[in-house]
């Protein structure tokens, strides 16, 4: 099907429209110190993030550990609500699956670290198709119902099956050897956040990802480009799980022992839908820095309150931190729909070697004037 | 891979417009039978009937409400007839799904603009191609270095089916702020890059003055030829259909009233009375009858 569009020699060219006034073509290059400026910009970080995690006790690096997976779980959530435009509000049944899963292949079978994982992969792909096949029957707000109800289900029946998850007393998810310290562990935690974050670019440059975001716009003009939006649907909650999959093992093995009460709709469903809309949906870079600024948020203001003298957030920091994200995530939502994506980005398109600009021709959500397709 | 094999395929088209009868070359592309649908207690389309041959401009007139958008949802796949087939290119496609038409070849545009709006020029060019990508959705997906290449391809021929239809300045912008008829060129623009054999335009004309329908009439004869096309085109704009039009066929209340050669069918009287809103001559004279008898009563 594939043919190459040449012009051909003799025939009669089209007249262009017009309307139509050729403008010169985008030729900005940046100079030698403008890519120096660049590489100092991924280089500083990168060493005070070296230095923080040296100069600071080991229960720092396992904060870090912490965001990473939360990052993993909010990517997860925007391939559904961000990419494909499917509700889930049972993520702690994706992340919990994951880790039940790793923790069993680890301390039950015996299997490496690595099988453990990518064994959860799996599963946890599986159990989102098996939701996605729900998700092509009912839609809107019953389908976001059925997650919740999902969510719960797993929450409190499936997480407490002794012979799965060892019932209250937890799961065990040893860490890889030679990870076994939090830096160590760290260190696993941000492969992993990276793989997730190198599949998440390839899905959205190719045509899958490409097929997801058509079908969320119009299900019509996605059929008429020749998606199969069944299909896509499907993958959209494969892929989902998939990385659910890996945030859950690697939240597993952080822990060493999980059980069902750390997979709570407060905890993890609802955190990681907060920390994808604030950091942006769509926007990778976004999300990756508010899971950040999310735990790292959660470590030090006890200290900040406790400096200025107020007990109460300094003893319920982590609640304040949620409820904090919470009226942050309404605020997204009406004012600024790219979250933190709205600075992310920028800073993402000036490093590849653009002019650092805020607005962009591919806004996330354009609003009117192109029309939607009925049939 | 060159351009299709163009010479030989246009070799095939017999020429036509205003040569008298129709001559069938083979298959027809497109052959819609006898095609029914009912919405509830709307008869939409009853025992439709549409033939296409290769390398025709085929126009669907009719008044609104006619079934012509209805008949295109049957064609295309997005509605499933209650009676009748659909046959592309020889096969019988009734029972596919629209992106397993589109796939096979049939490229469509919506009334209202079917386009991403939130994505830019090029990437609903790129979305478009998606039945010609050549690798897998996983392999996509998990960084095989063969899908890099295929997607420089992709944006080639996306940037040259621009170039050719003069909309190349636009690659970058965002569909949404278009204006409408920028946007109906988009939109021909993505439906080419579906590669298709049969296009289906859905008014391509709106919104646009007598000098730019003109203008889009040179286009379609040129895009046929460029891409090898059979099209079919819904369309209010008369003088338009008239003169890019092989063969025209004319719907009224969801069954066909006639069709025929353009100048033919332009100068039927029920199609007058249909389609320009005028009365036939047989209602013209029920009325005035009814007029006199209704004065006697008066009087």
């Amino acid at each position: 099907m594939a043919r190459t569009l040449e012009r051909p020699a003799g025939g009669a060219p089209v007249p262009p429209h017009p309307a139509v006034v050729r403008l010169p073509e985008r030729g900005f290059r940046p100079t030698a110190a403008g890519w120096a400026a660049r590489a100092a910009a991924v280089v500083v970080p990168l060493i005070v993030g070296v230095w923080y995690v040296e100069a600071n006790a080991q229960v720092r690096s396992d904060a870090l550990a912490t965001a990473a997976v939360i990052a993993i779980g909010a990517l997860s959530l925007n391939v559904l609500v961000g990419y494909t435009g499917q509700i889930s509000l049972g993520h702690q049944a994706f992340i919990g699956i994951g880790a039940f899963t790793s923790a069993y292949i680890i301390s039950e079978s015996h299997q490496p670290f690595l099988v453990g994982v990518l064994v959860a992969l799996l599963v946890g792909a599986v159990q989102a198709v098996v939701l996605g096949l729900i998700a092509l029957r009912v839609r809107g707000l019953y389908f976001a119902l059925v997650t919740l109800a999902w969510g719960k289900v797993a929450e409190q029946c499936l997480f407490r099956l002794k012979s799965l998850t060892r019932g209250g007393a937890g799961a065990q998810a040893p860490r890889p050897s030679g990870f076994t310290t939090d830096r160590a562990y760290l260190l696993v935690c941000l492969v992993g956040l990276a793989l997730i974050l190198l599949v998440d670019w390839r899905l959205v440059a190719t045509k899958a990802g490409r097929a997801m975001q058509a079908l969320r716009e119009s299900p019509q003009v996605a059929a008429n480009y020749g998606v199969d939006v069944k299909g896509y649907t499907l993958y959209a909650f494969a892929v989902s799980g998939a990385y659910a999959g890996v945030a859950g093992a690697l939240f597993a093995s952080r822990r060493l022992t999980v059980q069902s009460g750390d997979f709570d709709f407060a905890g993890i469903a609802l955190t990681y839908l907060i920390v994808t809309v604030v950091g942006g949906l769509r926007r990778r870079g976004g999300i990756v820095a508010f899971s950040l600024l999310y735990v790292l948020g959660g470590e030090y203001l006890p200290d900040l309150a406790r400096a200025i003298g107020v007990h109460t957030i300094e003893v319920n920091a982590g609640y304040y931190i949620q409820a904090f994200s919470a009226v942050l995530a309404i605020f997204t939502l009406i004012f600024q729909p790219d979250g933190l994506g709205t600075i992310t980005a920028p800073i993402g398109r000036w490093l590849r070697g653009e002019r650092f600009q805020l607005a962009h021709g591919g806004g996330a959500l354009g609003r009117g004037g192109g029309g939607d397709a009925r049939p | 891979m060159p351009v299709l094999d163009r010479v030989s395929r246009r070799s095939a088209a017999p020429a036509r417009n205003g040569d008298g009868d129709r001559p069938a070359v083979g298959a027809p592309v497109l052959q819609a039978t006898e095609v029914s649908i009912r919405f509830g207690g709307l008869q939409a389309l009853s025992d439709v009937t549409l033939r296409v041959e290769e390398f025709e401009i085929v126009g669907l007139i009719g008044p609104n409400g006619a079934g012509k958008t209805t008949i295109f949802n049957c064609i295309t796949g997005f509605y499933r007839p209650q009676q009748g087939q659909v046959h592309f290119k020889g096969e019988d496609v009734s029972d596919l799904a629209p992106h397993e038409r589109s796939a096979l070849g049939m490229g469509r545009t919506f009334q209202n603009v079917g386009l991403v709006k939130t994505e830019t020029v090029i990437d609903n060019m790129l979305t478009a191609q998606h039945a010609a990508v050549e690798y897998g959705a996983v392999a996509g997906t998990l960084g095989s270095p063969l899908t890099f290449g295929a997607e420089r391809r992709l944006r080639r021929q996306g940037e040259a089916i621009l170039e050719l239809l003069g909309l190349a300045h636009l690659r970058d912008d965002p569909v949404a702020g278009l204006p409408y008829g920028t946007l109906k060129r988009v939109e021909i623009a993505t439906a080419l890059a579906t590669d298709p054999d049969l296009l289906l335009l859905d008014e391509p004309g709106s919104g646009m003055g007598p000098e730019e329908a003109d203008r889009l009439g040179d286009e379609l004869l040129a895009l046929r030829r460029e891409f090898d096309l059979t099209v079919v085109m819904i369309e209010h704009h008369v003088p338009l259909v008239v003169r890019v039009c092989d063969y025209v066929y004319v719907l009224n209340f969801g069954q066909l009233l006639t069709e025929g050669l353009p100048a033919e069918v332009q100068r039927h009287p029920e199609v007058v009375a249909a389609y320009l809103g005028e009365e036939a001559p047989e209602a013209e004279e029920a009325a005035e009858r009814a007029e006199a008898e209704r004065g006697v009563e008066a009087g």
